[in-house]
Parts: C-alpha cells; structure tokens; sequence
C-alpha cells in the first residue's frame, strides 16, 4: 500500500517515529495549514459535538464560509439555461448543498449546548465570549422565554422564598440551578501536531501525544490544545 | 433506559468520507477544463486523464456516466490480503487503515460495482473486507475486555465507523471509572487531613 498516495491537499510529509503509521486520508493535514475550509468546519463540528461545554466561535471560518456560499449562488445562477454548463451547474450545487449542510450542523450543534446550560452561559463572562452576537441575543431570549414558561406553570405556585429560577433558594449565596456540563469524560481525540508530554493526572502523570496518534483521553487532559488546534476530537 | 445517542451518526460519517479523494477517468470535458467551487478547483477534466476528486463528485460523475472511477490502492484484493496479514500479526495494534475505509468501501461496493474488475472481482473484495473488519473487530473486544480502570489509551488505527462501534461501550466504561476514583478520592481525603497520617479505606 503506498502510504502517501492521496494528494495535493496532504501535508503530511514525514512518517512519525512508529512504523506503522501511514497517512492515506486528506484529512489528516496538520494545524490550519493547507487544510480546506470544509476540514477546518468539520473539525469545529466534531469538536463541538464531542466537548461538554461550548468553545469559541468561529466566526472568521463562518464568514468566510458564508461569504463563498452567496459567491457561488449568483455563479450558479448565471449559468442556468446555458448547456454547456449544465454539468458544471449541478456539480456546484451538489457542493453548495454540501458546504450549507456542514454549516447549519455546526450552528445547530452550538445551538443544543446553549439550549442546555443558557443560563450559565449568560452568566459567566468567559463563557459569554464564547459565542456569537446572535447567539448571545437567542440565549437571552431562550432564558427568558425558558423563564417564563417555568413560572407560569410551576414557580409561582411555590412559596415565595423558592420561586427564583436560579437559586434553589432566596438567600443562597451561589446560583446553584445554574447547570454547568461535567467535564470529567472521556473523548476520542486525533493529535495533529506534535504535543510532546502533556500533564494527564493528579499525581504527575503525564501521556505523550505525538502527530496522527488517536487517544482515549480524558477531555480535561486535552481542553487546552483543542482550543489551540493541535488536538481535534473524533 | 435507551442507549446513549452517537454523537456522529453513520450518515454523517458517510458525509465526511465523501470528502476523500479518488481517482476517477472522465470521459467528458468541462468548459474551462476546472470547475471552480466554493472550496476547491476541481479538475482538469480531460477524456482518459486520470484525476483526482473527492468521492461525492466522483459519484456524481459516475452516476451520470460521464467518468469511470478507479478503486483505491488501499482496496485492491492484495491490499487486503497484506492488511489481514497485518491484523493477524500484531495482536496489540491495529494496522493502519484510511480513516474512513469502511464507509467509502460499502460507497463504492454498492454504487460503482463495475470499478471491481479483474483480479479484484467484486465477490472476492467484499469477502477479504469482511474478513478485516472482524479481525479487527474481535481485536476490538479484547481490547474492552481489558479495561480495569481509568488510562490514556493510544488508539491508532481504528477508522470512524469501528469508533462509533465502541464508542459507547468504551468512554462509559472509563468515564464510570472516572466518577468512581472521583467518589473514593473524596471519600479518603478526611482521613488524611484528620489523622495527618494517610490511612488507606480499604
């Protein structure tokens, strides 16, 4: 089997140090580097699907993306009618159908995650930075829409002192309804770049990543490089 | 209670394996010789020229006869065979495999059968595959088997469908260990700190 017989998009050049390590897929580019847009939107997918709390938008990826979609939708236009094009038209819709597809998962995904713990979201600035102008105003609107729902059918008819939605009680010092995702899980991750020895346990452990390894991992071991892009989740 | 939901289903795999690429042989042209996508250039389409394109595009080719796809290096008969070898070789590790091999084998198996010619007859490929994946997958289960407690475990190898296999099966069985070292290690702290001495629970 020739290891490096898929393309122009590989960048992998070097074997790692274990022999039996091939590199066959496009989809093991390392980093940003030479890697598709659409490589780089399916990691963003994969990585929110897989991590328990929400990670920072992409908004550069997502403009980009969405300014080539409505490029692409006057080209296509424009070749309607005309024969000769008629198999260039279909593969380009083929592919813009592909491209909106990946987007909208990774939308929606993001969407889930803040469904789920929007007031937590709204009220940690960290993790308020995380999202979007627009997805800040949906949580917003959810909460409170969310808010509202729950005291009409059930918060009003509790006495007065347990009616908050965010304490369990009035005078609790901490919100404690608030839900935070659990992060001690395990995740399956794909090592792009070399990591060297990264600290993986209380008492000093520490596992080596090393390019084109798939670990089993614990999710906290790894939260750090996913967001610098040297580790994708699979 | 129902099983856990996958997180990626085997649809979307398909999606990703889509992207890969695969050498295809037009029969056509195209105006401009490339088509210009949102991603990528795609081409150059030339009758009898071989190129390389993702496998959506090349199924879409196929589909309206306008190319013939050629069947991957990775998924020719010998191939096979070498890799079977492999798998049989090493009862530690997973011999390296395309990431998506499963799903773009099963794509080509049922939409480009006349891709399956010659010495790598169709009948014959499909039996050395099946035979992969359950050499691989029998690995697999020894390999849960084996779980006693909570580690970093290096998975080289496997592809996206054999993840998904063991997804839910492996990650609870460590994310449960997990929990359980996080329940003991709150139960022995107020030993240490009490006595100043650690005394062990059990």
């Amino acid at each position: 089997m020739d290891p490096n017989d898929s393309s122009q998009r590989d960048q992998s050049g070097q074997p790692s140090t274990s022999g039996m390590h091939h590199e066959y897929a496009t989809q093991d580019g390392s980093l940003d580097m030479g890697c598709s847009d659409f490589e780089l939107l399916k990691r963003a997918l994969l990585n929110e699907r897989m991590a328990p709390e929400i990670l920072q938008y992409k908004e550069e990826l997502v403009e980009r993306v969405k300014a080539g979609l409505k490029r692409q939708e006057t080209e296509i236009d424009a070749m309607e009618g005309q024969r000769d094009y008629e198999l260039v038209r279909q593969v380009l819709s083929y592919e813009q159908d592909r491209v909106r597809f990946l987007l909208k998962a990774y939308l929606r995904a993001r969407l889930e995650k803040i469904e789920q713990s929007a007031g937590s979201m709204l009220d940690t600035e960290a993790l308020r930075e995380r999202l979007s102008k627009q997805e800040r105003s949906y949580a917003s609107s959810f909460f409170v829409a969310m808010g509202r729902y729950m005291k009409s059918s059930v918060l009003n008819d509790l006495p007065p002192n347990y009616q908050s939605l965010v304490k369990r009680y009035e005078g609790e010092a901490e919100k404690r309804l608030l839900d935070t995702p659990d992060e001690a899980k395990y995740v399956f991750a794909r090592v792009l770049d070399d990591c060297g020895q990264v600290p993986d346990g209380p008492d000093g452990q520490t596992a080596e990543l090393r390019r084109g390894d798939t670990m089993a991992i614990k999710y906290t071991t790894v939260k750090a490089l996913v967001e610098a892009g040297q580790v994708c989740l699979l | 209670m129902p099983p856990p939901q996958l997180p990626v289903r085997p649809e979307e795999l398909e999606f990703f394996a889509e992207e890969e690429l695969i050498q295809i042989v037009p029969n056509c042209s195209v105006p401009n010789k490339y088509i210009e996508g949102i991603l990528d250039r795609y081409g150059p389409f030339e009758p009898n020229r071989v190129v390389e394109v993702p496998t959506w595009l090349a199924l879409q080719l196929h589909k309206r006869n306008k190319a013939r796809i050629l069947l991957p290096a990775w998924l020719t008969s010998d191939s096979l065979d070498e890799a079977i070898e492999r798998e049989r070789g090493s009862p530690d590790s997973f011999s390296a495999q395309p990431y998506h091999y499963m799903e773009l084998a099963c794509l080509l198996l049922e939409h480009a059968k006349d891709a399956f010619t010659g010495s790598d007859d169709y009948f014959k490929v499909r039996n050395k595959l099946a035979q992969l994946v359950n050499v691989r997958r029998h690995k697999m289960e020894e390999g849960l088997r084996q779980i006693s407690g909570t580690a970093t475990v290096r998975v080289n190898g496997l592809g996206g469908y054999e993840l998904n296999l063991i997804r839910n099966n492996f990650q609870g069985a460590l994310d449960m260990f997990l929990k359980l070292e996080a329940v003991e290690a709150a139960v022995s702290a107020p030993l240490v700190s009490a006595t100043g001495t650690f005394s062990s629970m059990s």
